[in-house]
């Protein structure tokens, strides 16, 4: 029974995990127009607006999880302000305490514009990749081998994917105001904040820059397919499965 | 009745002839007139008896990616944290 029990728990947890990952996955477009015995041009364009679409409809729905959690951050952080300013009134002079509190201020506020920078390239990252998805598409219904450009894409997927959730995270974060010993050590208590938020940002631009790159070879895979360019849907296609390696 | 024959012959041949130069006439103004502009016509280079190309690269195309790739530019974090640290060397 304690076993039966326990199977079912983790059939719950898999299921679900299946059904977060089905959500946050972006489609592909390979996937819709493969499931049609033909293809016509315009069939082929209107899946891809569907895709441009429901891309969108990610980024933006991505977009307003992380702006409704800031708005539940400002009241913390403005709490944590408080805190800070009763702390350095006790024993630092009034032109440093003003510096030291606008130090903190802008540390949350940079943390909030880079990360809104790396979710605006990690948005354009997934346009051109969809634009080369379209691209391969077209090579694939013509009969070209697309099947280290199809890698090339899902590991540019996977690399937007992780950089996204770093994002996430790093923007959802809320600083704590600075340990202050005395006034003496002020530049050094204060620059631990500094260098911590640095190196924050520095991890998550790290995978910003590998999400480019896996994009990059995506895009160079896709280049080595001869005449690649001038390859158009074909007038009625029917869409094969190729097996893949 | 024979002299009446030979006199219609006679009248009728002014007129053949007639034709026959108006036939030649024309004729030779038309091949005059087709002659004249290939006379005139310049001599075209091989640069402009080139088709022209007309294939425009769509946005899904691999120079049209590239080119937006290389738009992608990853902000300067340290230019990012300048201000931050002035206040720090302030302190």
């Amino acid at each position: 029974m304690k076993k039966v029990a326990i199977f079912l728990i983790v059939l719950v947890i898999l299921g679900v995990g299946i059904a977060v990952s089905a959500q946050t996955t972006t489609p592909r477009l390979w996937e819709r127009i493969r499931e049609k015995s033909r293809i016509s041009k315009e069939e082929f364009q209107q899946n891809r607006a569907e895709m441009q679409r429901l891309i969108k409809q990610n980024q933006v729905e991505f977009r307003n999880q992380i702006r409704e959690k800031r708005e539940e951050m400002k009241t913390q952080i403005e709490a944590l302000k408080e805190q800070l300013r009763k702390r350095l009134k006790e024993r630092i002079s009034e032109r440093k305490r003003a510096i030291v509190e606008r130090v903190y201020e802008r540390i949350n506020a940079l943390n909030e514009i880079m990360t809104n920078h790396y979710l605006d390239i990690l948005d354009h990252l997934e346009k051109v990749l969809e634009r080369i998805e379209s691209r391969t598409a077209k090579a694939k219904l013509n009969g070209r081998d697309v099947t280290q450009v199809e890698a090339a894409i899902e590991k540019a997927h996977q690399a937007i994917n992780t950089a996204r959730e770093a994002v996430k995270v790093q923007a959802e974060k809320i600083y704590q105001p600075p340990e202050i010993t005395s006034e003496e050590n002020l530049r050094l208590d204060v620059g631990k904040l500094r260098q911590q938020l640095h190196n924050d940002l520095k991890s998550v631009e790290k995978l910003v820059k590998e999400a480019r790159d896996a994009v990059r070879q995506a895009a160079v895979a896709l280049a080595q397919i001869p005449g690649v360019d001038e390859l158009k849907v074909p007038t009625t296609t029917e869409t094969t499965t190729q097996p893949t390696q | 009745m024979e002299q009446k024959i030979e006199t219609k012959k006679n009248s009728n041949l002014p007129i053949i002839l007639g034709v026959i130069v108006l036939v030649i006439v024309v004729g030779l103004g038309y091949w005059l007139m087709k002659r004249s502009p290939t006379q005139v016509a310049p001599v075209k280079t091989p640069e402009e008896t080139r088709p022209i190309e007309t294939f425009i690269p769509e946005e899904d195309s691999v120079s049209a990616i590239n080119e937006d790739l290389e738009g992608i530019q990853v902000p300067n974090l340290d230019q990012a944290l300048q201000e931050i640290d002035q206040d720090l060397n302030s302190l």
